[in-house]
Parts: C-alpha cells; structure tokens; sequence
C-alpha cells in the first residue's frame, strides 16, 4: 500500500501531461457544439452593444482594442470573432487599433476576414487605427483629437480625414465613440478607465473581453459601473458566441442575410475553431484535473493516516 | 583571510551540448524556409505559402512543448528565434508605424517627403532628448541622463496620482452601499440583494460585501496584536478564508485561461496535419512531382 501511495504522490508530471494531451486531442477531433448557460455580465456586455448608437446615420463609431498577440489567440481571437459578428451583424460603424505589433497585423487580417463574409466595406463601415504605442499623450489626445493621436490609418498609411474615409465623418473626439471595447491579455484596461473614461462626459461606455487569468480583477469595475460589460476568457466567447449565432440564425430565417458566417471559410488569418466547441475540450480538460487532484488529495489523507498510525504505535 | 574567488555566473545552468546541434537545427530550420520559398514559386496546385508557413508553426509549437519532457538544444533554439522575431518585429513596428508618420514625417518638410510632410522643424528636439537616456552607458556624460529621467520621473508621477484616483474612486463610492434601507432602490432587482420585510429592504449581497471587505482589511491590520484582541483577530481569521477564496479564484481562472491556449494550439496543429494530408493524398493521386 506504502509503495502505491509513494507512486501517486511523486508520480512524474510528464505522465499528467501525456494524459491531457491525450484527451485534449480526443475531445478535439469527437468534440461537437456546447450550449454554455450565458453568463450575466456577457449578456450585459451583447445587450451594451446592441444598444450603442452606432449605426449608419447616427455619427457615431465603436472602438475596438485588439491589444493582444498570437499567444492568446485561443481566448482573445475568439472573443475578437465573436465581438466583430456581433457589430457587422447589428450594422455597427466601428474602427479597430492595437497597442501590440502583433495584434495590429492579426487584427487587420481577422477583420477583413470577417467583413468579407458579411459584406462590410472599409473606410464606410469599419477602419483601422493601426499599431498605437500606449504612452499617456496618446491616450490624453485621443480624448481631444481622435485623427491627431491616430494620425493614418493603419491599413493603407491615409490621413484620417473624411474625403479618404466615409467613417470618419464627424468623428472628431471620444465624444462621438459610442463605446469601446478592450479585447486584451495586458493591463490596458486600468489606462483606459483611469485615463480616458474620467475624461470623457458622459463617461465613456466600457466593454472588457479578457483572458482567464484577468477575470477576477475586472468584476470590481463592473460592479462600480465602470465596465457595462464582460467577456471573460474562453468560456466569455462561447456565451458571447451562442448569442451571436442565435441573432444570425434569427436574421436569415427571416431572410435579412443570405448566408450565415462560415468559421471554416477560407481566410488570411486562420482563427481557432468556434469557441462553443472548444469549451467542449475545455469542459473534458476540467473533468482530468478534478480526477488527478482527487486522486493526489485522497493519496495524501491516506499516506498521513498511515504515518499517523505508525506514530501513534 | 583568503577571499572567495568570485566567477560570473553561467549563461543557463542546463547541460552544455555541442554547437553541432545548434547549427544543425538551425541548417534545418533555414533548409526549411528555402524549400518552401521555393515549394511557393514553382509548385503549380499549391500557390498558398500558408500551407508551408503553417507546417513551421507546427515545428516550432512542438520545439517549445518539448522542453515539458526536458531542457533540449531544439527548445533553446526556438526560444532564441521566438525572442528574436519578436524584438525585430516590434523594432520594424515602431519604426513604420510611429516613427515615420508621428516623428518623422510632420517633422520634414515637402520638399523633401512629399504630401506627407509637416515641416514641424522642433520636432527634431525629441532626437537629441531620447538620446539623453544612453549617457547612462559612457561614465564621463552619465550626469546628463539625470535630466531626462527626472522630467520623465516627475511626468509620470503627475498622471500615476490622477490615474489612481480616476481609476480607484468610482469603486470607492460603489462600495459605500447601505445594506439596509427604508427605500426601494430601483436599481436592483427582486431577489436575494432585494428581501422586502414590512417596509425594510435589505440587500443580501451589499452586507456580505461589507462582511467580506472588514474580515479581510482585519488580516492586514497589524496595528493592534491580533492575539490580544479578539475583536481583530477572530474577524482576521475569517477574512484568511475569503482571501485563500480568492487566490483559489484567481488560480482557477489562471488554469482554465492556459488550458485555452493549449487547446488553441492542439487546434491549430491538428488543422495543419489535416491540411498536410489533404495536400499529399492530392499529389499521390494525381501521381505529380513537387516541382516541374
């Protein structure tokens, strides 16, 4: 008994890994669609959307922060594929920047990918910001002077005027951003709400689509009304996912679409497979980590009740 | 007294392999790159460099994930291309995108740059001032850095306060919510946080918040001996608990935002696999050479 306990306890980890990996890949290639229960604060962040006066006409934009890199795309490039649905589906003008190289060149193809399929034309209906650093002055012009902090726009290298994009229309100050949504693996999001949404009057209409390890830093934000919002990690995408997918299939019953969005549609930049199905290997990788800390934790009451006997003895 | 002699320390305390293998690797590697440029160039059903691009990917994911079985020159030399292709490519960033249109370009004149020029001439003050940052390396002039630093210092202090209290306050006044209260306040729903008892309303959630925020102040509150005074220690020993909750939180929340990542990768490679095999059963089908 000693000796299988000893096993349990200093197994080598290498073994734990072989074993995820394995059900990783089995649950990826037998996977199928879950259909997650929304969480609150992710409805609360599709319902602030939907609601943002965005649309054609109402000279406003949503501003999308793309402030992540490759390394994050299994959460934050399902959120982004969830998020720009929603806005072309829901006819939103909305522009697109990054504070990360990385994110700025993903963020452009992603976009474009997407468009594509919904029909969007850039400079009318969505543009792009480009790669911004995020220093204080860019933040505090951006307040003043949406064109002045973004100078050209990151795709075609054009000054942000009117006569080049349609978009940009009456577009001058945050005061014309309907809202901003911050999908992001940093810390962007403390600049953005101590910076620019004290400034802003009213005070400026913040999503936040984070990774798992930012979760539960940004609940007390949402709590005081500083976020309308939240998207979080992997599980946050597929919620944000199924209401999207319900509001298109809702559209072309109807006939207002002609074809629902095609994940697997050929594209520049290959996105992850949709995030409802990844959270069915999610769920599966969950179930192997509550079995081995079972079995770590009942190896261990065990092994202490025999060196408790034999010390009693 | 003999003094210990002192030795500077090694690069990495891993195993010394021959340099062999690292430029083996990385002939590899380069190999690699030359024949998919030239798979994209003459290789007349696949066009798409992304095919090939994507099988790097696969290499390179699983050169890192090697390092779970152990330290191996394969791990280091992709470690060493993944930080390398990151600097260069954020160095070419900030050059192209912030540099040339926000510095360089409204500081040149027409005449020179064309439509894009600004002929901000001061702009050039910028050079000179981030080049104060480098006296730190030559000793003589390393008083100069001083200046930038405390402007710099002084600048970021400002905003530091005024971020705090832009960020913190509106979460202050959110956590002053009376838990009980004569009124019906709209802004909450019936239920748990709205228990209506003859004209009291009381807020189920806002009290626990209460609860949880004095219990857990009452741990960091070292100014009175928590073994004397139970009226600290026993709401310390409570508050214990609501931060291992928390940590747990934040550990779970850590553990679920990896395994995404993970799984994205798993994804991605066995999206590469499945584009591989389609690609090879293609030319072993119509019986075709890879270049002709």
């Amino acid at each position: 008994m000693d000796a299988f306990l000893q096993g349990i306890l200093s197994l080598d980890r290498r073994w734990i890994y072989l074993v995820l990996v394995i059900v990783f890949v089995f649950s990826l290639i037998k996977g199928r669609m879950t259909n997650p229960v929304v969480l609150p604060p992710v409805r609360q962040l599709y319902t602030a959307v939907e609601a943002a006066p965005a649309n054609p006409g109402q000279q406003k934009i949503i501003l999308v922060g793309l402030d992540y890199e490759a390394g994050s795309l299994g959460e934050n490039g399902n959120q982004t594929r969830a998020l720009l649905r929603h806005l072309m589906l829901s006819h939103k003008r909305f522009a697109i920047f990054s504070i990360t190289p990385q994110g700025a060149a993903n963020g452009q193809m992603m976009t474009s990918d997407i468009a594509g399929q919904y029909g969007y034309e850039y400079g009318k209906d969505w543009i792009d910001f480009g790669y911004k650093l995020p220093m204080l002055s860019f933040y505090k012009t951006l307040i003043h002077d949406i064109p002045k902090a973004i100078g050209q726009d990151g795709r075609d290298g054009r000054v942000l005027t009117p006569q080049n994009f349609p978009i940009m229309n009456g577009i001058k100050s945050m005061k014309d951003v309907a809202m901003h949504v911050e999908i992001t693996t940093y810390a962007t999001l403390d600049d953005w709400i101590s910076i620019v949404q004290p400034a802003t009057k009213p005070r400026l209409k913040m999503g936040y689509a984070c990774t798992g390890i930012n979760v539960t830093g940004a609940y007390p934000y949402l709590d005081s009304g500083q976020l309308v919002g939240l998207m979080p990690g992997l599980k946050g995408a597929a919620d944000y996912e199924k209401l999207v997918d319900a509001q298109e299939n809702a559209l072309y019953r109807a006939g207002k679409i002609k074809a629902r969005f095609d994940p697997y549609a050929p594209a520049q930049f290959r996105l992850p497979a949709p995030a409802r199905k990844l959270m069915y290997t999610q769920n599966a990788a969950h179930l192997v980590v509550l079995f081995f800390i079972l079995i770590g934790n009942i190896g261990l009451l065990i092994s202490l009740r025999i060196r408790n006997k034999k010390g009693g003895a | 007294m003999v003094e210990k002699e002192t030795r500077a320390p090694a690069a990495h305390d891993g195993p010394v392999e021959s340099p062999a293998w690292i430029i083996a690797i990385f002939i590899f590697v380069l190999a690699f790159l030359v024949v998919g440029v030239l798979f994209h160039t003459y290789a007349p059903a696949q066009k798409d460099f992304r095919l090939w691009t994507g099988l790097l990917g696969l290499l390179a994911t699983v050169g890192i994930f090697s390092v779970l079985y152990r330290e191996n020159p394969v791990f280091r030399l992709f470690e060493h291309i993944f930080v390398g292709l990151s600097v260069g490519y954020g160095i070419a960033a900030a050059w192209f995108q912030i540099m040339l249109p926000q510095w360089y370009y409204p500081m040149m004149p027409r005449s020179i740059v064309g439509e894009q020029g600004g002929g901000m001439w001061l702009l050039f003050l910028a050079l000179p001032m981030g080049l104060l940052f480098f006296t730190v390396y030559f000793p003589r002039i390393s008083w100069m850095n001083r200046f930038i630093l405390s402007i710099l210092m002084g600048w970021a202090a400002g905003n530091a306060l005024q971020q705090f209290i832009g960020s913190l306050a509106p979460q202050i006044v959110a956590a002053f919510r009376a838990p009980i209260t004569r009124y019906n306040t709209e802004e909450v729903r019936a239920g748990l946080n709205n228990i209506t008892l003859g004209g009291i309303h009381i807020h189920l959630w806002w009290l626990v918040s209460i609860v949880v925020l004095t219990c857990t102040m009452a741990y960091f509150f070292f100014s009175i001996d928590h073994k004397r005074a139970g009226w600290v220690r026993e709401p310390a020993k409570v508050g214990r608990y609501f931060i291992m909750i928390a940590l747990g939180t934040i550990f779970g929340t850590t553990v679920m935002g990896r395994f995404s990542l993970l799984i994205e990768r798993l994804d991605t490679l066995m999206n590469t696999i499945n584009l591989w095999k389609g690609v090879l059963a293609y030319w072993f089908v119509h019986h075709r050479t890879f270049f002709h």
